[in-house]
């Protein structure tokens, strides 16, 4: 505390108060346990710098989760649209589901960013991903349970998925799955040469999400696919190459043996019935995606509904204790479902607005809202979250699609 | 590197450097993570004496930066921010105006420029020599001294309207 001034000055109050920290103010011994994983992951992993240090708590949450979280979105909405008359896309889905074993590699490259690879590896319900720093992750779809190992760290996660009416979603069912919400609005785009093999393309956009596949005429395969995920301020451009079907795969390669001396952590996550999800009105995903975020952030709700930063900010409000949580789990898990729905809602939508700024049972504010398919009046969601319709010029003047 | 060990002995230290400014564990937690993966950076253009000072330093830079986005960016109070356990020991009259100063502090430190919000946060906050914030603001010692002396003229002026009346009747806190 500076002498020359009385002892109450404001500053030195303030500063004495901000200074004197009470002892018990400590992290969680989770959380450093969680920062030093991440650290020397990132710090062994040979993703290009500028990832790991542009946005980081965006980062340390969704670099390894990006495909898994594009191939949830992907799923749901596959689940919620039943295959309508097909073209080529639909071969190419059809031939993809009968593959036995399927192989290629996805490169992820953020904005203004450098990209980071991923191998891909599918047998049946099989599935192994590995990272180039040797990390790798193991899932078996039909047993429900998915192991990831991190060699760097000598450390091991077993994660078990409760009972459920589906298997656990692989990215070969995420590919068909995003062929099928292409065929709508899918178009041609030319022919290309890829590595020597001809190939016809085929245009997709949901929203802010853009998608060419170049697929074998013969085949009816995939021979490269190009897509921009993401939000429209964060977008991530995807390649999935080097497809390889119908490779015999050693099944050691979906062993779910830990090697020797590594520390294993076991997980059980409850089951979401996603089938069920997908009968769910669109928009009351929205609104249950907003009362669970306004319960986390006394009543507040997000400043966007899309993209991965919501994801990261229910995550973060839903702090490390509460994951232990069964019953907050299984909320949290089909809430997950309902954020790839409502995302996936969002980006079919021609004529839509939301605005944050009211607050939870906000009664007269409306947060959301968007016009049906030949409708006059707009759906919207008020901010107690109950659902009404009202005319365009009783909307927010806040931006819209 | 055995970064399980680094944040079991300094990463206390840092997260705490990091909740002075912030007053809530889940910020601290972010500041912490985005110091550390900083660190990883420092550490590969130069060998690392003093971990817990460079996590420290790193931790409140962050710590802040989010202070300058929280207080200028929006024009709500910032009370709700604090974890109330930074009072758990005073009255409640006293807590509340304590409270009010810290937010008031934290407002003024947002209005800093970074050069005198880094050296009063490590010299008047953290305890740190002036040689040992010159060492890691890469200034001489005397220029930290200058920094910290006109960050408090600065500080003193931007809370000079602020004066809880018992603050007059405690000595210390």
């Amino acid at each position: 505390m500076n002498a020359n001034h009385a002892p109450h000055d404001p500053l030195d109050a303030a500063e004495a108060s901000l200074r004197e920290l009470p002892a018990h103010i400590v992290p969680l011994t989770a959380t450093l346990d969680r920062i030093a994983a991440h650290v020397g992951e990132l710090d062994t992993h040979s993703i290009p710098r500028h990832i790991r240090t542009v946005g980081p708590r965006r980062w340390r949450r969704f670099a390894a989760m990006l495909v898994t979280a594009a191939a949830l979105v992907a799923v749901v909405f596959g689940l919620m649209h039943s295959p309508q008359e097909a073209f080529a896309l639909e071969d190419v889905a059809a031939a993809v589901r009968e593959v036995s074993t399927l192989t290629y590699t996805t490169v992820l490259t953020p904005k203004n960013g450098s990209a980071s690879q991923l191998k891909n590896y599918h047998k049946g319900k099989l599935a192994r991903t590995e990272s180039t720093d040797g990390s790798y992750r193991v899932t078996d779809s039909a047993g429900r349970r998915m192991l990831s190992v991190r060699p760097g760290l000598k450390a091991a996660t077993l994660t078990k998925l409760g009972d459920g009416p589906q298997d656990v979603p692989t990215m070969s069912d995420s590919i068909i799955a995003w062929l099928r919400t292409a065929e709508t609005t899918g178009e041609p785009a030319g022919d290309k040469t890829i590595n020597g093999v001809r190939t016809q393309g085929f245009k997709a956009a949901f929203g802010a999400t853009t998608m060419t596949l170049w697929g074998d005429p013969k085949t009816k395969l995939p021979v490269l696919i190009e897509a921009t995920i993401g939000s429209s301020a964060d977008p991530i451009h995807m390649v999935m190459r080097d497809f390889v079907f119908n490779q015999p795969l050693p099944d050691a390669m979906f062993s779910f043996e830990i090697p020797t001396g590594f520390k294993t952590e076991e997980i059980t996550f409850p089951s979401v019935d996603f089938a069920a999800l997908g009968k769910v009105p669109p928009e009351d995903h929205v609104v249950r995606v907003l009362r669970f975020y306004a319960k986390l952030n006394d009543g507040a709700f997000p400043e966007r509904i899309d993209g991965p930063e919501l994801v990261a900010k229910i995550t973060k409000a839903a702090g490390a204790d509460r994951v232990k949580n069964p019953d907050f789990m299984k909320e949290f898990m089909e809430l997950t479902g309902s954020m790839g729905a409502a995302w996936t809602f969002r980006q079919s939508l021609d004529k839509f607005g939301y605005d944050g700024t009211a607050r939870l049972n906000d009664a007269d504010r409306i947060v959301f809202w968007y016009l049906p398919k030949k409708a006059e009046k707009y759906r919207v969601v008020f901010a107690d979250l109950t659902i009404g319709d009202a005319p365009e010029e009783e909307l927010p003047k806040a931006p819209r699609k | 590197m055995d970064w399980k060990s680094v944040l079991e002995r300094d990463g206390p230290t840092a997260w705490r450097a990091a909740y002075r400014l912030l007053g809530n564990s889940a910020d601290a937690d972010d500041c912490l993570q985005e110091a550390a993966i900083d660190a990883v950076k420092v550490a590969r253009r130069e060998p690392v004496a003093n971990w817990r000072a460079l996590l420290t330093r790193l931790a409140s830079a962050r710590a802040m930066d989010l202070l300058r986005k929280r207080y200028r960016s929006q024009s709500n109070h910032g009370l709700d921010h604090e974890s109330p356990v930074m009072a758990d020991r005073l009255d409640p009259g006293e807590n509340a105006q304590l409270q009010e100063l810290r937010y008031q502090l934290r407002v003024a430190l947002s209005q800093l420029s970074q050069e005198q919000a880094a050296a009063f946060c490590l010299c008047a906050l953290e305890g740190w020599t002036y040689a040992e914030a010159a060492e890691h603001l890469k200034a001489p010692a005397s220029t930290v001294g200058v920094l910290v002396h006109r960050a408090r003229q600065h500080l003193r002026e931007l809370l000079k309207d602020v004066v809880p009346e018992s603050l007059s009747t405690r000595s210390s806190l």
